[in-house]
C-alpha cells in the first residue's frame, strides 16, 4: 500500500493476507472470501485504524493478527519473523508482545474474580511474578488507566460501569507490557460520554509507553482522536490508506466520502439530508461484484467500475486510493450527489 | 390538540432493601404532534425507565410509578388507567422500537407473521397480508412479498431495525418512542434508519421520542431535546439554541465530549467522575458533585428550570458568564481518575 514511515521496519505486518472460510447453505458449499490479498504494516508507537461496514473483514484481519485464524495465503510477521514459522521462544515472546481489547468486556472479565486479580493473572502467568509483587503491578496498572485501585482492587466487575470495565480490559491487555494492541470496535459499545476517556488512556498509553495499536471501527468519527494512519476495508479489500489527515480531509474514494458522511455530527445545520448517503448494504463476500466492489453502491459508478478493478492510485502526500476516478473524486471534479430524497431500499444482505 | 404527550413531574421507584430508591424523581415533558423530541443523556439518568413508565412497561415488578401523571390526548390518564386499556393504548396509540432488534423478534416466525401481529391481537379485520406487505414497502424493504416468508436470520440488523418498525407502526400510532434505536448499527446503516424515521415523520405526521446518548444523532433527527442527569431534567431546549448556546454545564460537557471526523486528539475531552448511585443522590443540585463552578448555593438547593433563550435550565448559574467557561481550564481540562 501506501509508502508509509512505519515500512522502514515494522513492528509487525501482513504481508498479502487472505483468509477464506467455507459456508454451508441451501446451494451447497461455497467459498467466503472474508479478506483478499490486504498487506498492512504497524510500526512502533503508531495507531493504525482499520474502519469499515460489518462484513469488511477488519475483525477477521484483527484475529490473523492475534493468530486466532491462520491466513489461508499470505503471512503475518511480527519484527521480520512469520509467527507461523516461529520457534517456541520466539512465539512465546509474540504471545506477551502481542495482546488484544475487544468490543464486550462485560463478557471476557470473569464475575467471580476480583479486578485486581483479573488483572494479576497474565502477571503471574506470562511474566510469573509472585502474587505480592503481582498485585502491586495490577494497582500500578489500575491507576495508569484512570481507576484508583485502593477503590477498585477488590471490586467485582459487576460493581463497574461499562467504561469502567473497558478500561479494566485495556489494564489487563497492558499488564505483560505488549508492544502491540488489536482494540476491536473497543469503544463501541459505550456511551459517547465514556469513549473519550477510553480513548485517551490508549493515546496516553501510546505517548508514554510506546505502544502501538490496530484499531478496528466502523465509525470514522472516533478515528481522527487516536490514528495516525487509516485503512479502509470494503468487502475483504483495502480501498484507501493513507495519513490520518488525508484520509480523513481529502480523501479520494468514493466509499470513505460516505463513511465519514453518515458519521453523525454534533451539528444541526448539516444534517445528513443534506449530505450524500449510501443506500443499500455491503454486498455477500460470498458473490462479489466484479470489476470495483463498490460499484453496486456507488453513486459515481461508471461502466468501466462494473468490468474493471481499479488499480492503486498514489498521491503525493502517501494516499492510496483503489478507484478508477480517484483523482477527479480527490480535486473535486467528480462531486458526491447529495442524498436523493424519500426512502432509499435496502439491497440484499445475503 | 397542542401536545399528544404530556408527562409532569413523573416519580418512577424501585423497592430497594434500604427503602424505595428514586429513579426517575420530577421529569416533566412534553410532545407535540408531527414533533421529535430527544432525552439524551449517560448510561443510568433515567431516559430509558421516564420511557418504560410512559408505556407502563417495566423491566421488574420492583420498579413502578410513584408519583405525577402521563397523559395522552384522546386516551387521557395513562398512569392511572386499567391494564386492559393500556394493553389498548400500546401499539394502536403508542409504537415502540428498541436498540437491538433480534432480542425483539421471535427467531421462528416469519416476518409476515411478526409484523401482522399487532393486527391480529387488536382484532382488526381485513387482509392482514396486504396491509403487511404495503408496510414493508413504506419500510424501503426490497421485495416484501418474498420477505413475508423469510425468518429474522436471514435479514441484516439494518433490515430487522426496519421490520421492528413496521410492526410498531401496523396499527398506525400517533406516537413512537425510540430507545436507542441505531446504537447497534453500522455509521452508514443508521443513517439510513435515520432517514426513514425522518420521513416517516415527514409523511406521516408521526411524533417520535428519541432516547440516545449520542448528540451527533441528536443533532440528526430532533426538534427539541430534554437533556437528563440523575432522575431529572438539566436543560430543555429547541435543537438550535441547544447547540448554538447549551446552557447548563452538564449539557456544555457532553457536547465537548461527542466526537466526530472533525475532532481532534487535543479534542478527546469527558465529564470526570460518573452518574451517582440513586441510593445516594447528592444533596442540591445532583450534578454538584461533577461541575467544575459549583457554589456553596448549588450544594444546598436544588435549582428550578430557569428560562432561557429556546427553552429552560435548571442551573443556579445559568445567566452569569462562568458558565461559558465551564471546562475550559486549560488543554487538559479535566482528569479521567474515577473512584468513589
Amino acid at each position: 500500500m501506501a509508502p508509509d514511515p512505519a515500512a522502514a521496519a515494522p513492528l509487525i505486518s501482513a504481508v498479502q493476507v487472505s483468509r477464506t472460510f467455507t459456508v454451508r447453505g441451501a446451494s451447497g458449499r461455497r467459498k467466503l472470501q472474508a479478506v483478499d490479498g490486504v498487506s498492512l504494516a504497524v510500526g512502533r508507537a503508531e495507531t493504525v485504524a482499520v474502519v469499515g461496514e460489518s462484513g469488511s473483514g477488519k475483525s477477521t484481519l484483527g484475529r490473523m493478527f492475534l493468530d486466532l485464524l491462520a491466513p489461508t495465503a499470505g503471512r503475518i510477521e511480527f519484527e521480520g519473523v512469520d509467527i507461523s514459522r516461529m520457534t517456541r521462544a520466539q512465539w512465546r515472546r509474540y504471545r506477551r508482545e502481542v495482546q488484544v481489547v475487544f468490543q464486550d468486556t462485560g463478557s471476557s472479565l470473569n464475575p467471580r474474580r476480583s479486578i485486581g486479580s483479573s488483572v494479576s493473572l497474565p502477571l503471574l502467568h506470562n511474566l510469573g511474578m509472585r502474587p505480592a509483587a503481582a498485585r502491586r503491578r495490577a494497582g500500578e496498572l489500575l491507576d495508569m488507566v484512570g481507576l484508583r485501585s485502593e477503590t477498585f482492587l477488590d471490586r467485582s466487575p459487576l460493581q463497574l460501569s461499562g467504561g469502567q470495565r473497558q478500561r479494566v480490559a485495556i489494564a489487563r491487555a497492558m499488564a505483560s507490557n505488549p508492544s502491540f494492541v488489536v482494540a476491536d470496535e473497543a469503544v463501541s459499545a459505550l456511551d459517547v460520554s465514556v469513549r473519550s476517556q477510553v480513548l485517551r488512556v490508549m493515546r496516553d498509553l501510546q505517548r508514554d509507553q510506546g505502544v502501538s495499536f490496530l484499531f478496528i471501527t466502523h465509525d470514522l468519527g472516533v478515528v481522527r482522536a487516536v490514528a495516525d494512519r487509516v485503512v479502509v476495508m470494503y468487502l475483504g479489500q483495502v480501498v484507501e490508506s493513507g495519513s490520518a489527515d488525508a484520509v480523513l480531509d481529502s480523501p479520494a474514494h468514493p466509499y470513505t466520502k460516505a463513511l465519514l458522511a453518515a458519521a453523525p455530527r454534533p451539528d444541526p445545520t448539516v444534517r445528513a439530508q443534506q449530505r450524500s448517503r449510501l443506500t443499500g448494504e455491503i454486498p455477500s463476500p460470498i458473490a462479489p461484484p466484479p470489476g470495483c466492489r463498490f460499484h453496486t453502491r456507488c453513486p459515481l459508478a461508471q461502466p468501466i467500475c462494473r468490468e474493471q478493478v481499479p488499480p492503486v492510485v498514489r498521491f503525493d502526500d502517501g494516499l492510496a486510493s483503489a478507484c478508477h476516478f480517484a483523482g477527479d473524486v480527490r480535486s473535486g471534479v467528480l462531486a458526491m450527489p447529495a442524498a436523493a430524497t424519500g426512502i432509499g431500499t435496502t439491497g440484499e444482505a445475503g | 390538540m397542542d401536545t399528544l404527550l404530556e408527562v409532569t413531574d413523573l416519580v418512577v421507584q424501585a423497592a430497594g432493601r434500604h427503602g424505595p430508591v428514586r429513579l426517575v424523581d420530577g421529569v416533566s415533558l412534553s410532545v407535540r404532534p408531527g414533533e421529535i423530541v430527544g432525552l439524551v443523556g449517560e448510561s443510568g439518568c433515567g431516559k430509558s425507565m421516564t420511557a418504560s413508565a410512559i408505556m407502563r412497561l417495566f423491566p421488574t415488578s420492583a420498579v413502578s410509578i410513584a408519583g405525577g401523571s402521563v397523559t395522552l390526548w384522546g386516551a387521557g390518564r395513562l398512569d392511572t388507567m386499567s391494564n386492559k386499556d393500556m394493553r389498548g393504548v400500546r401499539g394502536a396509540r403508542i409504537g415502540m422500537i428498541f436498540q437491538d432488534p433480534s432480542t425483539y423478534l421471535d427467531p421462528l416466525m416469519t416476518i409476515g407473521r411478526q409484523v401482522a401481529e399487532g393486527l391480529r391481537s387488536h382484532g382488526v379485520a381485513g387482509d392482514h397480508r396486504a396491509a403487511v406487505v404495503r408496510l414493508l414497502e413504506q419500510m424501503g424493504l426490497p421485495d416484501p412479498e418474498q420477505l413475508l416468508r423469510r425468518y429474522p436470520h436471514e435479514l441484516s440488523g439494518g433490515q430487522r431495525q426496519r421490520v421492528l418498525i413496521a410492526a410498531a407502526l401496523a396499527l398506525e400510532p400517533d406516537l413512537l418512542i425510540a430507545d436507542e434505536p441505531t446504537t447497534a448499527l453500522d455509521v452508514t446503516v443508521q443513517a439510513e434508519i435515520l432517514a426513514l424515521l425522518r420521513d416517516l415523520r415527514d409523511r406521516l405526521g408521526l411524533s417520535i421520542l428519541f432516547i440516545t446518548h449520542d448528540f451527533g444523532v441528536v443533532a440528526e433527527m430532533c426538534d427539541r431535546v430534554y437533556v437528563m442527569y440523575a432522575g431529572r431534567v438539566a436543560e430543555t431546549r429547541d435543537i438550535g439554541p441547544v447547540f448554538a448556546d447549551p446552557r447548563h454545564p452538564y449539557t456544555i460537557g457532553l457536547l465537548r465530549g461527542t466526537l466526530s471526523p472533525a475532532a481532534r486528539p487535543e479534542d478527546l475531552f469527558a465529564i470526570p467522575g460518573a452518574v451517582p448511585d440513586p441510593r445516594a443522590m447528592p444533596t442540591g443540585c445532583r450534578f454538584n458533585t461533577r461541575c467544575p463552578i459549583a457554589i456553596d448555593k448549588c450544594r444546598a438547593e436544588q435549582p428550578p428550570l430557569i428560562e432561557v433563550d429556546g427553552g429552560r435550565s435548571a442551573c443556579w448559574r445559568t445567566h452569569e458568564p462562568a458558565l461559558a467557561t465551564a471546562w475550559s481550564a486549560g488543554p487538559e481540562p479535566v482528569e479521567v481518575r474515577d473512584g468513589a
